[in-house]
């Protein structure tokens, strides 16, 4: 028996199937065949029970999680919901009714509020369901906790699940439904781990069978032969041979430098263990966002120092402060915004605060010339050649060796001719290229469907970008998530692209996939994928176009 | 304890005007840290936005209804025996910056 689906990455693996369906019936609205108290002491005691079980969770999760699932359970314990799980129940309504029809009114008013108030509403829906499980007395489907590695197999997976799913225990996600741009996938991509989705089907899968799980197929082989396992496992195994360490290049030996994107010195030590030739996106907002005052510029030198002396000489490419609306800082007051997304951002922030930028520039430089080291620099949201040029010269009075900006909005990416000419490098940052272009906000859900960088339209503008840094000679990197897509990262060379940074996890599959083809096939695949209507067109016709299997 | 927060008493009923210190707001983890405290205070606290409905601040879904960011003016309030160190000490916590610290 095989499925079908779509696959994230290239990966293969074999194992044995946890499933995770998370169906809880949904209560009706029947008059109760039991006594007000009854009914009352059974919704107290779910509400109980789940706040409990949310409790011990959060314990054992640590961290972020932790918070979520403390939050989580206060829900479980709100006494404004009981109020409203008491009027209900004295209308003689059951209490799984009552305590789903309570949630319901508070989860319709937090999603009005929309952005993170929505996320809130997720967790309170959680809540909801756990609840009603527990007083129908019926499982409310938990990630599975299992000691060897397992296939999970679910319907799809909220990012309250992943959260407390360990994945180091995780071999491969499929779920039946899902997208490629969706929580998922995108979880998949950002952990590298296997995954296919929208699998329609694999709900029959029956625990504990084993499967083999293909990304790049995208199919799921139930009941594999002896021969297929032990091909399978290993293929698995061959994660840390010595081709790991090599240098990024086509199979025509055309190199393309493979590097990591970071925020800490910890990130960077992952990084380099996992094969990354330098960093190719420095956050140093992690330098910032915890301050109450700027930091200084002795500060900020000792702790780029720390990076790059970890960094032994490899390349390192830092982004100045990328803060906004979105990203508030205590000591850089920006006031609130309708449209954070199309508002003061990245180098528009300090537009109004130029000391700032200039402590930064000379830290980041000090640093540099303290460090046997190769810095550049780079600035984030810039819009058009005046801009770049304008940071480029404070950049060059700092000190600054190497200096580039980010190209995430489209008219730079027109532009970019003009940009080249002011700048020694770009680098472009696919996410906002793709939220910019699509006009879909990559905070809302709604539109997640659209935050997918195979799009023609996105491709077409970075082979405007990739046409100007050809013409000009110089770098061109990417950034953004596109480039830990391996397919999309051989299409985004095809475009003119010389560098490649993306999430450590994701540099295997990468760079065994950009050995698998030569420069003229890349550039082929490009103008199979710019001469599609979609970004799911875009995907199938590569996979279609492919010269030979991607392994 | 922040010394800048003034309070206000008309009759029983004693109110104070704050402003929310987190940098996320009152939404996620400050939010739990709100309804924990108040959790704790007798006589119970509310919180409003100054042309706002009260809510209770010991209900999480209610103070994460009322979308209190980062700056935004809060009125604390209770009544009764009590209500100055209630309101004192919840105001202070909204004030706060609460993002990094323990709850």
């Amino acid at each position: 028996m095989k499925y079908n689906g779509l696959g994230v990455g290239l990966g293969v693996v074999v194992g044995p199937v946890r499933r995770m369906f998370t169906a809880v019936p949904e209560p009706t609205d029947t008059v109760s065949t039991l006594s007000t108290e009854e009914e009352t002491a059974r919704a107290r005691d779910a509400l109980e029970q789940v706040a409990g079980e949310l409790e011990a969770r959060a314990q054992r999760a640590g961290g972020d999680a932790a918070d979520v699932l403390t939050a989580q359970a206060m829900m479980a314990r709100d006494p404004d919901v009981w109020e409203d799980i008491e009027a209900q129940l004295a209308q003689k309504k059951t209490a799984e009714w009552a305590v789903a029809q309570a949630f319901r009114t508070f989860v319709a008013m937090l999603q009005s509020l929309g952005g993170t108030q929505a996320e809130r509403a997720s967790d309170l829906v959680d809540v909801s369901r756990r609840t009603v499980a527990a007083i129908m007395g019926v499982s409310a489907g938990d990630v599975p906790d299992s000691d060897e590695p397992f296939v999970l197999v679910a319907e799809d997976l909220s990012p309250a699940d992943t959260a407390v799913l360990d994945l180091t225990r995780v071999l491969a996600l499929v779920t039946s439904g899902g997208s490629p741009t969706a929580h998922t996938a995108i979880l998949a991509r950002a952990k590298g781990l296997v995954a296919v989705v929208s699998a329609a089907g694999v709900q029959d899968i029956p625990e504990d069978e084993m499967v083999v799980v293909d990304a790049a197929e995208g199919t799921i082989e139930c009941s594999p032969s002896e021969e297929r396992v032990a091909e399978v496992r290993a293929r698995m195994n061959e994660v840390d041979d010595d081709d790991a360490r090599e240098p990024g290049r086509m199979s025509d030996g055309t190199a393309v430098p493979l590097l990591a994107n970071v925020g800490s010195v910890e990130n960077v030590q992952n990084a380099v263990a996992k094969g990354a030739e330098g960093v190719g996106l420095l956050r140093t907002e992690f330098m910032f966002l915890e301050e109450t005052e700027a930091p200084t510029v002795e500060e900020q030198i000792a702790r780029y120092s720390e990076i790059l002396e970890a960094l032994e000489g490899r390349k390192a490419v830092a982004r100045t402060l990328d803060a906004g609306a979105d990203k508030p800082l205590a000591f850089l007051p920006l006031g609130k915004e309708e449209n954070p997304a199309l508002g003061v951002r990245g180098i528009r922030t300090v537009r109004d605060h130029e000391p700032l930028m200039r402590d930064q520039l000379t830290a980041l430089a000090a640093a540099a010339a303290a460090v046997p080291s190769d810095l550049w620099v780079m600035a984030p949201m810039v819009a058009d050649a005046t801009e770049a040029e304008w940071f480029a010269t404070m950049a060059r009075e700092a000190g600054v060796a190497r200096v580039g900006v980010m190209i995430e909005v489209p008219s730079s990416a027109i532009v970019a001719d003009q940009i080249f000419g002011v700048v020694d490098f770009v680098s472009i940052g696919t996410n906002d290229l793709t939220q910019y272009t699509l006009a879909a906000d990559r905070q809302n859900g709604a539109v997640a469907s659209y935050q997918d960088a195979w799009h023609p339209s996105v491709l077409r503008l970075i082979g405007m970008v990739g046409d100007a840094a050809t013409a000009s000679g110089k770098p061109l990197s990417v950034c953004g998530e596109a480039a830990s897509d391996p397919l999309l990262a051989v299409v985004l060379v095809g475009l003119g692209v010389t560098s490649l940074s993306m999430v450590p996890n994701a540099l295997k599959e990468v760079r065994a996939t950009l050995l698998r083809y030569s420069m003229e096939e890349a550039r082929m695949l490009a103008q199979v994928a710019l001469a599609t209507t979609d970004a799911g067109n875009a995907r199938g016709a590569v996979k279609a176009a492919l010269p030979r299997p991607p392994r | 304890m922040n010394n800048s927060i003034e309070l206000v008493e008309d009759g029983a009923a004693v109110s104070a005007e704050v402003i929310v210190g987190s940098k996320s707001g009152l939404h996620a983890r400050p939010a739990a840290m709100v309804v924990a405290l108040a959790g704790t205070l007798e006589p119970p606290v509310t919180l409003r936005k100054p042309d706002g409905t009260a809510v209770n601040a010991r209900s999480i879904v209610k103070v994460l209804s009322q979308n209190f960011c980062h700056g935004d003016p809060v009125v604390v309030e209770a009544t009764g025996d009590g209500a100055w160190e209630s309101v004192s000490q919840m105001a202070d916590l909204v004030s706060r910056e609460l993002d990094h610290e323990e709850p």
